[in-house]
């Protein structure tokens, strides 16, 4: 009765064993995979030639690397395994991308090699592969390297200042954590002539790659916009200064908000519609109890971890309507 | 009369954008390898008066008849109308949401008195109340011709639904024109429903007035052949002879489907002339698609096929429980509502065979409760 109960194959090979010709439906969507992860690629080109003009060309050394060990990890650990190749989806080539995002142009390449090994082996492969993982791996890979190596990915520099004589400065979340006060303007910020990781200073070139995705219909908007909301709502309440004292366009515009918000918490998420929104504002609100109350001036990695993690509860909150079954009935 | 829609049915998508149906929208009906038609009867040209027919009269002539569904599940019309349920409407399915098929929309088009006659005979058949004529927004010209015969007719009315695959389906048809669902694991005519083709409806008209069996229908051959057509064929027509009438495919990589593109089944692909079996009262078209099938790739969890479903399921989940062999958690999830339209392959990007294997979940579902019973 049983027949298929202990087939662990992979589904096209299932499919190819019980069907001599292909099966319904004989229509299906041009969008692919490949496609969409490609997609994501090119948002993130603007963002990362901009940390091109900012930090030098070493950024581009920079992504390069972290690009190419996760692709070859990823080939490498699926022919070691045996299992189907997947690198040509391109999701191993978009975790390199935001894994160099994520870190500051002073990043030793021996560091940036191990945490895209770390990233794509640990955070990808051992915790269930492409569709499987519940935490967003570019996110662990920082974290990972946040941890191991805090002095080495902590040291932020001017843009403009790279080379030998590169001028160490603190980001403006950092600077503000420790008692400082904020030199940038609003237009600095957002254009990103201001320290901090490769692909997180410049809002601008951030959203114009958002833009392209949200035309080409890979993402949702409503997330990120309901997560930066939510962050924007919760520092502003719970200001430096007391109740309703934080300030909104500051905290939107520095750490790496815009980045999470736009790349890391719309990565795809089994979370309904109602879940999303859960999701988007449990996120927002960790992102901000984080750059407010941990030692670390920024939430945003945190954050979004800790809601990749609940995702799978609070998708279980929210049952979808099944035709024909009752409203009130509840399955086991 | 025209009637509003009282509901939305959720998900569901738009496979193409139409043309595919213009193939053949404004071609006559051709006649293969049937005998010249004698001039029209009196049911082939104005609605006509079915009181004198009494409900177990026309049950009886149905059931003599042997007719089943044309939509293509064919299941057997006389045993849907013997319902001892009170049957309020019944819904005439002319939505023909599937792609590239217009074989109802021209059967409406050039026979709408047989189908309106047939309609009151469905509806006398199941002592219902009214009867509406559910056709999708694109096919406006089958609407007006069947709204002129059916003006002053009591208790008959056409319902335009959005166009929006599938639309046809049984349950999304009931969910749209009524506004209820029916319930799980039950039939339409628990919620006072039955629904029936409209090619059953004529088929129906034919038998009563005009005393002929159900032994032909229109098929539609389209797709990538050289000249797409409606053709009213014998039932045991082989389907070979259709397609090189129609002269034949047109492209190197193809499938050739029995049925519509969305639900058929492809029986051949790379055609050389080989058998394709024969003209059933349920195949109502021949589709010859480009293409030779996807490569499955790993799920990206977009969750599109989760909004796609009509039926509210989460394919992917049950896809996984399937492939594990979980069935304790197919169940769980209702493998057993889906209504196999193919909306989640469909809208994968991953390619995924979500529909086959969830379709193969409820069947195996179903077995294992036959054999617990």
């Amino acid at each position: 009765m049983t027949e298929i109960a202990d087939v662990t194959g992979s589904a096209d090979i299932l499919v190819r064993q019980a069907e001599k010709f292909p099966v319904a439906p004989y229509l299906r969507t041009k969008r692919s995979s490949r496609g969409i992860m490609g997609d994501v690629c090119i948002a993130l080109v603007p963002a990362l030639l901009g940390a091109a003009y900012f930090f030098g060309m070493r950024a581009l050394g920079l992504a390069a690397a972290s690009v190419a060990v996760c692709v070859l990890t990823e080939y490498v650990w699926q022919k070691l395994t045996k299992s189907p190749v997947t690198v040509g989806d391109l999701s191993a080539a978009v975790t390199g991308i935001l894994l160099a995002m994520n870190l500051p142009v002073t990043t030793p390449y021996w560091v940036v090699i191990s945490a895209g090994i770390f990233t794509i082996l640990i955070a990808k492969q051992l915790l269930g592969g492409i569709g499987n993982n519940f935490v967003n791996p570019a996110l662990l890979g920082r974290l990972f390297v946040m941890l191991v190596w805090p002095g080495r990915v902590m040291q932020y520099v001017l843009p403009g200042s790279a080379g030998t004589d590169a001028v160490t400065s603190a980001t403006i979340l950092g600077s503000i954590k420790s008692g400082g006060e904020n030199p940038y303007s609003y237009w600095e910020m957002f254009v990103g002539a201001i320290p901090g990781s490769l692909g997180e200073t410049s809002k601008l070139l951030l959203l114009v790659g958002f833009a392209y995705l949200c035309y080409k219909g890979a993402v949702n908007a409503g997330a990120a916009l309901i997560y930066t909301g939510t962050v924007a709502a919760v520092t502003f309440v719970l200001g430096p200064q007391g109740l309703f004292t934080g300030d909104i366009l500051e905290n939107l515009l520095s750490g790496g908000l815009i980045l999470g918000a736009c790349y890391m918490l719309t990565d795809y998420m089994f979370v309904s519609r109602k879940g999303k929104i859960l999701y988007a504002v449990t996120a927002g609100v960790l992102t901000s109890l984080f750059r407010i109350y941990s030692v670390y001036p920024e939430g945003v990695c945190f954050g979004i971890l800790t809601a990749n993690c609940l995702s799978g509860a609070m998708s279980s909150l929210y049952k979808r309507h099944v035709y024909g079954v009752d409203r009130t009935y509840k399955p086991l | 009369m025209f009637r509003k829609i009282k509901g939305v049915f959720p998900g569901g998508i738009h496979p193409t954008d139409g043309r595919d149906k213009l193939l053949t929208y404004n071609k006559p009906i051709e006649r293969f390898r049937m005998k010249e038609p004698g001039p029209p009867r009196e049911y082939e040209l104005k609605p006509m008066d079915v009181s004198e027919y009494k409900r177990h009269q026309l049950l009886e002539l149905l059931e003599e008849s042997g007719l089943v569904g044309m939509g293509g599940a064919g299941f057997p019309t006389s045993i849907k109308y013997k319902t001892d349920k009170d049957i309020e409407t019944v819904l005439i399915n002319a939505a023909e949401c599937e792609p590239y098929l217009t074989c109802d929309f021209r059967l409406m088009v050039e026979c709408g008195p047989a189908v309106v006659n047939g309609i009151l005979l469905l509806k006398k058949a199941a002592g219902a109340k009214c009867a509406v004529i559910c056709i999708e927004d694109n096919k406006r010209k089958a609407a007006d011709i069947l709204m002129k015969i059916t003006e002053g007719l009591p208790g008959v009315e056409i319902c335009i639904l959005p166009v929006k695959y599938p639309q046809g389906g049984e349950r999304q048809l009931i969910q749209t024109v009524l506004g209820v669902e029916v319930p799980m694991g039950g039939f339409p005519a628990d919620v006072g429903v039955i629904v029936s083709n409209v090619a059953t409806a004529k088929a129906a008209a034919d038998i009563v007035f005009g005393h002929e069996k159900p032994v032909s229908r229109v098929v539609t051959v389209t797709g990538a052949v050289s000249r797409p057509a409606n053709y009213l064929a014998p039932v045991g027509t082989p389907l070979k002879d259709l397609l090189l009438e129609s002269g034949g495919v047109t492209c190197r990589d193809n499938m050739v489907i029995i049925g519509g593109p969305m639900t058929g089944k492809c029986v051949a692909v790379n055609w050389h002339e080989e058998d394709l079996g024969q003209v059933q009262l349920t195949t109502s078209g021949l589709v010859v698609i480009q293409g030779k099938g996807w490569d499955v790739r790993p799920c990206i969890r977009c969750g599109a096929c989760i909004g796609a479903c009509p039926a509210g399921l989460s394919p992917i989940n049950i896809e996984t429980a399937y492939l594990k062999g979980k069935w304790d958690i197919c169940k769980g999830l209702y493998a057993s509502e889906c209504i196999s339209c193919g909306c989640c392959s469909y809208v994968c990007p991953a390619k995924r065979e979500l529909a086959y294997h969830i379709t193969e979940a409820k069947n195996m579902l179903k077995k294992r409760r036959d054999v617990k019973q």
